[in-house]
């Protein structure tokens, strides 16, 4: 039996490099994932730390092109993480019926478009309702106690 | 015909002149207050202001009335999404946009989106026809300004179409010097048929250049 036994890394793509993708990016780069970020802006990368499994595209995420040289065939996840709702939708939309991309993450504002794309099998998360949901969980446990 | 119109340029302002010429009824949702300002002060149509791919600024315009969807915008994201929520969500029976990246042409279609014009591929498309005509020109050098190589592509209304080289009454001062269809070139002979779209390169004297350009391509 082999001490070393190779773990083959997940390859993850990150779209979107701002307030939101930023630590996302980081923190994904951490935990060891052979991480790729696009951004359209170059200077979006400034701080990310160096690492051999990391790769930083400037680029427009909804290009074919640049998703391509961003290695999206055959990524295990795409994470759609721009500020921009209906580029995030295109994101997910395209990774998932052009390049087939098993798992999908798109961060949305304004959850009331969730419904359209329902089937699309994109995970869409939107950060406010997250936040909401945590206060008004804290809110009634802490009510319960009293 | 209902016409929403998603713009924030002046694109829109001279589509809306144009459209409004025909009697259509026309409304426009703008991020660009001054420009949405204007148009609606000059054509008096209703105009909204804000990010068209919010399902709330959809229904304030009041989205399902209309049967037309036009997005003119810079960004594909939200042309694409305007369209996908006006048909998905809204009913609305055609949807044309704008495709600013010709490679997002194909995935606009396959999602639903009706018209999809991209300028860059009319551009090439344009450039591209006009090179093998000007190519071939510059190639020929014969020094005699009158002699000329131009290109014609054979419209619906072509007086040539379905007919054979040797029963169309060419001039004799022009030749046909090649025809390309589906991409191939092909060398004409007298038993050739033209077909609707194929391009025609013709070397020919000045004098008779128009009224044979005319003529193949049909009024």
């Amino acid at each position: 039996m082999s001490l070393f036994h190779k773990v083959p890394r997940k390859h993850l793509l990150v779209i979107g490099c701002g307030h939101f993708g930023f630590p996302i990016v980081t923190s994904l780069i951490e935990q060891g994932y052979k991480v790729t970020a696009i951004d359209l802006h170059a200077k979006a990368f400034a701080g990310i730390p160096l690492s051999m499994n990391s790769l930083m595209i400037e680029g427009d995420g909804t290009d074919p092109e640049t998703l391509e040289a961003a290695g999206v065939i055959g990524a295990d996840a795409v994470i759609a993480a721009t500020n921009d709702d209906a580029v995030n939708i295109m994101i997910s939309q395209m990774v998932k019926q052009k390049y087939h991309v098993e798992t999908v993450v798109a961060r949305l504002y304004d959850l009331s478009k969730e419904k359209t794309y329902s089937n699309l099998g994109v995970q869409m998360i939107s950060p406010v309702s997250l936040f909401t949901d945590a206060c008004l969980q804290n809110w009634s446990m802490a009510k319960r106690e009293v | 015909m209902n016409i929403l119109t998603v713009c924030e340029s002046k694109k829109a302002m001279f589509l809306i002149r144009l459209l409004d010429a025909k009697e259509h009824t026309i409304s426009l949702i703008s991020k660009d207050r001054d420009l949405g300002g204007m148009i609606a002060d000059t054509y008096e149509i209703p105009v909204i202001f804000g990010d068209a791919a919010c399902i709330s600024v959809l229904e304030e315009a009041g989205i399902s009335n209309f049967d037309l969807v036009l997005t003119l915008g810079e960004n594909d994201a939200e042309n694409l999404v305007v369209c996908e929520l006006a048909k998905k969500e809204y009913h609305v029976k055609k949807t044309v946009s704008l495709v600013n990246n010709p490679d997002n042409v194909t995935f606009f279609e396959q999602n639903g989106i009706d018209y999809c014009i991209c300028e860059a591929e009319l551009f090439a498309s344009i450039v591209n026809k006009e090179s093998i005509a000007d190519g071939m020109q510059k190639f020929l050098a014969s020094g005699d300004p009158e002699l000329l190589v131009k290109e014609a592509v054979l419209g619906a209304k072509s007086k040539v179409l379905n007919k054979k080289i040797w029963e169309i009454p060419f001039e004799p001062q022009c030749l046909v010097t090649c025809i390309f269809r589906d991409g191939k070139a092909i060398i004409p002979h007298g038993n050739t048929e033209c077909r609707e779209g194929d391009r025609m390169i013709i070397i020919g004297l000045a004098e008779i250049m128009n009224d044979t350009l005319s003529f193949i391509a049909g009024g």
